[in-house]
């Protein structure tokens, strides 16, 4: 294809393929997002097992023993106002809040996934119906619904779940609309078109894989603010059922004896920060992660 | 050779009150390549949108080899729209960037009914179609510089040997001395398969490079359509006079 | 920076003689700190001496450093970007001065044309307003009446027909054409000595784009201001560089490969990369799929070396062209 007519002789435009390393996403993640997640498997592990730590019993308390300070003999963390040893409580308290901070987000986001990407592949009619409905749920103070499904369906580790889920939908959803409405006019999803490929395999092999990252960061950065609002919840009674153990429900029982000891109270507190602070340290870790791997922009 | 693959005829396409097409037609010779030139707002996008079917016309009609694009079946469109493929713009986009390259070429060659058993052959073929080695399969776009992503495209797109291509600015995002590459492959192909082009762009040099005609859009209008030589030495109309004014000068103005 | 021939200067009647340049950047160096907090050098010690009244062309492709290393040396550097060298203003290094010192000189002394004229437009306000703040703000005009008459002038310098209805404008209400030459007025407003424009017509159709160019290549002659003009396309290159004094500085990697009067890079490049770049320029007379392309042995070189004078006020960096295979090397005979 080269005459001696061109000036320059055309090298080969075979190009020695470079080695295309793999890095998994957690390596790719910053220092600070690998730390949290380290932390979190380690406080998660702990509450996994709790059942068979060397711990007291969580809701056994001895009224001889009560409000004794940190490191009192056998109680690291003292006990409560009625005895029970706080180490224990924390960690059966936190294996609440895991539950009750990650299972609404689990439903919110399957909800919110398949809401938003109808909303985002659908015509201007339909995608303004979801959206707005979408912006109604988002209007209607998240711990009001729970107030009214408390009353509704009685204090319980469901009704929270169920109203939290229900506050979750919507920025889920949204995230998960303006994500696909992106992704559905970029090239490859037009050259897909084109292809003579069917809606289906375009929606499942083509838009979903490019969505689904974004989202998955966010919904993981959401149960970081989820944990912070089932302690509050817990805190004025609208949380899980008494005695079972639960960060915002020790909380307001530790309020109390606030003027006895003060640091004791701190303990569930830092917890819930610590816990609030770290799922959305990962998110933004995975959402940088994926970003690096030069995700359309 | 010089049977019609693609024809456009009389179409109209407005968007609200914006006229994007006013009564535009054209035709592609098999084997030919067609250059749209014109600038932002002409339309020229928009009848490469219509002519792929991924846009419907007020009015007007288009037809590929001979069958009425707008009045196919579901079943026979699929089929159609294998003979008529896209390169797109943008090298950063025109890739699935969560697939590996050889995830996006499958992808590609399952949506056009290639046997399974075919497609790691033809991958590897289409890679060296477009002077690439088999080692990039497993490279996600990303680590594609945008020449190789775009070469990327253009393998993708000639999949199941179509009848036209329609490259849309396929070039332009490009550096020049990677522009060189990409245009020399695009040639090469037409060369080798005899592939017809759909040809968009607003570099007038490029198509008076590689267009054997060309069809110049003005908010709109066709205000000058023929063979390329023929348009760029003696323009008749004043916009296309501008056009080719406006056109980078290699020569500095001032001559040694 | 090697020597060159003292070039006419249009304008040089209004300059002192004993300042010959606008700006003296010698020996610039930029590094951005990278992976696990190395330093990564894109630019590599880079010179370049820019006069008023004249075009200094900065041609590179993506990755070339051409961008950083003309915002290095006005004193704009990107965020986290550690400059090494000098870049002497009137007397004056740039890269001493704090962020305070250089708002002053910026946009007063040194105007900046970008690429996309949104991201220098406050889509909120009024282009007048806009304007006016500028000229208020480097004390450029006494009070708001002088400032809105140096508006309108301006607008009319940028070639904008009915600039009192244009002035009422936000910046959404006028044309992209339009909005760059809002963004020349700006940097224009306070008779600026340098300007650095950068891709100022790459995000613009062609027409519009070449009357833009056109603007700003009548502007340095009637103000006698130095243009350092960033661009990655060799035909915009030749537009720009009008004069004879005007000069081109080819970068590659980072490095200054060639540098000297627009009709010399231009006409008679001598570094291999700055004539694989002409070549490799679409046009009717190359045969179909014949385009040259620009060899990986010379884009993906580094050992270039230093500038060595070719020709009076011409100068290459040729210190690999020995190794280069003799299929990679171009016959100089054929380019004109």
């Amino acid at each position: 294809m080269t005459s001696t007519s061109v000036p320059i002789v055309q090298t080969s435009l075979v190009v020695p393929a470079t080695r295309f390393r793999r890095r998994s996403v957690i390596s790719r993640m910053p220092l600070r997002s690998k730390i949290a997640l380290g932390v979190l498997s380690l406080v998660v592990a702990s509450a996994a097992v709790a059942p068979v730590l060397p711990v007291a019993d969580p809701l056994v308390g001895n009224l001889g023993a009560r409000l004794l300070s940190f490191g009192s003999h056998g109680h690291l963390l003292g006990t409560d106002s009625q005895g029970r040893d706080m180490l224990s409580r924390l960690i059966y308290g936190t294996r609440t809040s895991l539950v009750a901070g990650v299972v609404p987000i689990l439903f919110a986001t399957a909800i919110g996934l398949a809401w938003g990407t109808i909303a985002g592949l659908s015509g201007r009619v339909i995608n303004t119906l979801a959206m707005r409905s979408v912006d109604v749920l988002f209007a209607f103070p998240g711990v009001l619904l729970a107030l009214l499904l408390a009353i509704k369906l009685g204090v319980g580790m469901g009704t929270l779940i169920v109203a939290l889920s229900l506050v979750w939908i919507a920025p889920v959803a949204r995230i998960a609309e303006t994500e696909v409405a992106r992704v559905k006019e970029l090239d490859f999803i037009t050259a897909a078109r084109s292809s003579g490929a069917g809606f289906g395999s375009i929606l499942v092999r083509q838009v979903i894989p490019v969505t689904l990252p974004a989202v998955l960061a966010y919904s993981t950065s959401l149960v970081g603010a989820n944990i912070a609002i089932t302690g509050g919840l817990g805190f004025i009674g609208l949380g899980v059922k008494s005695p079972t153990p639960e960060l915002g429900s020790m909380l307001q029982e530790m309020q109390v004896v606030i003027y006895n000891d003060p640091s004791l109270s701190l303990v569930p507190v830092i917890v819930v920060l610590a816990l609030s602070i770290m799922f959305p340290l990962i998110g933004d870790g995975l959402r940088d992660a994926i970003n690096g791997r030069g995700r359309a922009s | 050779m010089s049977a019609t693959v693609l024809a456009a005829n009389d179409i109209v396409k407005t968007f609200g009150n914006f006229t994007a097409l006013d009564h535009v037609g054209f035709e592609l010779g098999r084997g030919k390549v067609l250059g749209v030139v014109g600038e932002s707002g002409s339309g020229k996008s928009t009848l490469g949108r219509i002519v792929m079917r991924l846009l419907t016309p007020d009015s007007g009609t288009v037809s590929l080899a001979g069958q009425d694009l707008f009045g196919l079946s579901r079943r026979d469109l699929r089929k159609a729209r294998r003979r008529i493929q896209l390169v797109p713009q943008d090298p950063r986009t025109s890739l699935n960037p969560t697939m590996t390259v050889r995830q996006n070429l499958y992808f590609q060659l399952r949506a056009q009914g290639v046997a399974r058993v075919d497609w790691a052959a033809t991958s590897t073929r289409l890679l060296a179609q477009v002077s690439l080695t088999a080692d990039y399969l497993h490279a996600y776009p990303h680590e594609l510089s945008g020449g190789q992503a775009q070469r990327i495209a253009i393998a993708r797109s000639i999949a199941n040997n179509p009848d036209v291509l329609v490259c849309d600015e396929a070039v332009s995002a490009l550096d020049k001395s990677v522009q060189a590459q990409v245009l020399n492959t695009f040639a090469q192909l037409q060369a080798d398969t005899g592939i017809a082009m759909f040809f968009i762009t607003h570099d007038l040099a490029v198509i008076e490079h590689i267009a054997d005609d060309v069809l110049v859009l003005d908010r709109g209008r066709a205000v000058e359509q023929g063979v390329t030589k023929e348009v760029l030495a003696t323009p008749q109309d004043a916009y296309t006079r501008e056009l080719l004014a406006a056109r980078p000068l290699i020569a500095p103005v001032t001559s040694r | 920076m090697q020597k060159q021939e003292q070039a006419p200067v249009i304008g040089a009647g209004e300059l002192p003689p004993e300042v010959p340049l606008a700006l003296d950047a010698t020996d610039v160096s930029v590094s951005f700190r990278g992976h696990r907090g190395r330093w990564n050098e894109v630019v590599h010690s880079v010179g370049l001496g820019l006069e008023r009244g004249q075009v200094t062309v900065l041609l590179g492709e993506s990755g070339s450093g051409k961008t950083v290393f003309a915002r290095s040396v006005a004193g704009m550097a990107p965020h986290g970007a550690r400059v090494e060298g000098s870049s002497v203003f009137d007397g004056v290094n740039l890269l001493d001065l704090r962020a305070a010192q250089l708002r002053k000189i910026h946009g007063d002394r040194i105007g900046m044309v970008a690429q996309d004229p949104n991201s220098s437009l406050d889509p909120m306000r009024r282009i007048g307003g806009q304007i006016s703040e500028t000229i208020l703000q480097h004390r450029c005009a006494p009070d708001r009446k002088a400032a809105h008459a140096r508006m309108l002038e301006l607008l009319d310098v940028v070639q904008i027909r009915e600039p009192e209805r244009v002035a009422r404008c936000y910046p959404h209400e006028i044309s992209g054409g339009m909005r760059q030459r809002v963004a020349i007025a700006i940097a224009i407003s306070c008779n600026p000595e340098l300007i650095v424009a950068d891709e100022p017509s790459s995000a613009l159709d062609a027409s519009v784009g070449a009357r833009v160019v056109e603007l700003l290549d009548d502007l340095r002659v009637r103000l006698a201001t130095a243009i350092l003009f960033i661009t990655h396309d060799i035909g915009i290159a030749g537009r720009i560089a009008s004069k004879p004094q005007d000069r081109v500085a080819v970068m590659l990697g980072g490095r200054l490969v060639e540098l000297g009067y627009a009709n010399q890079v231009l006409g008679r490049a001598c570094h291999p990369y700055t004539r694989a770049l002409i070549a490799a320029e679409p046009s009717g007379q190359v045969p179909r799929g014949q385009l040259a392309v620009v060899p990986d042995s010379i884009r993906g070189r580094q050992d270039w070396g230093q500038l060595v004078e070719v020709s009076p006020g011409h100068a290459a960096a040729l210190g690999a062209v020995a190794d280069l295979q003799s299929s990679d090397s171009v016959d100089p005979e054929v380019i004109s």
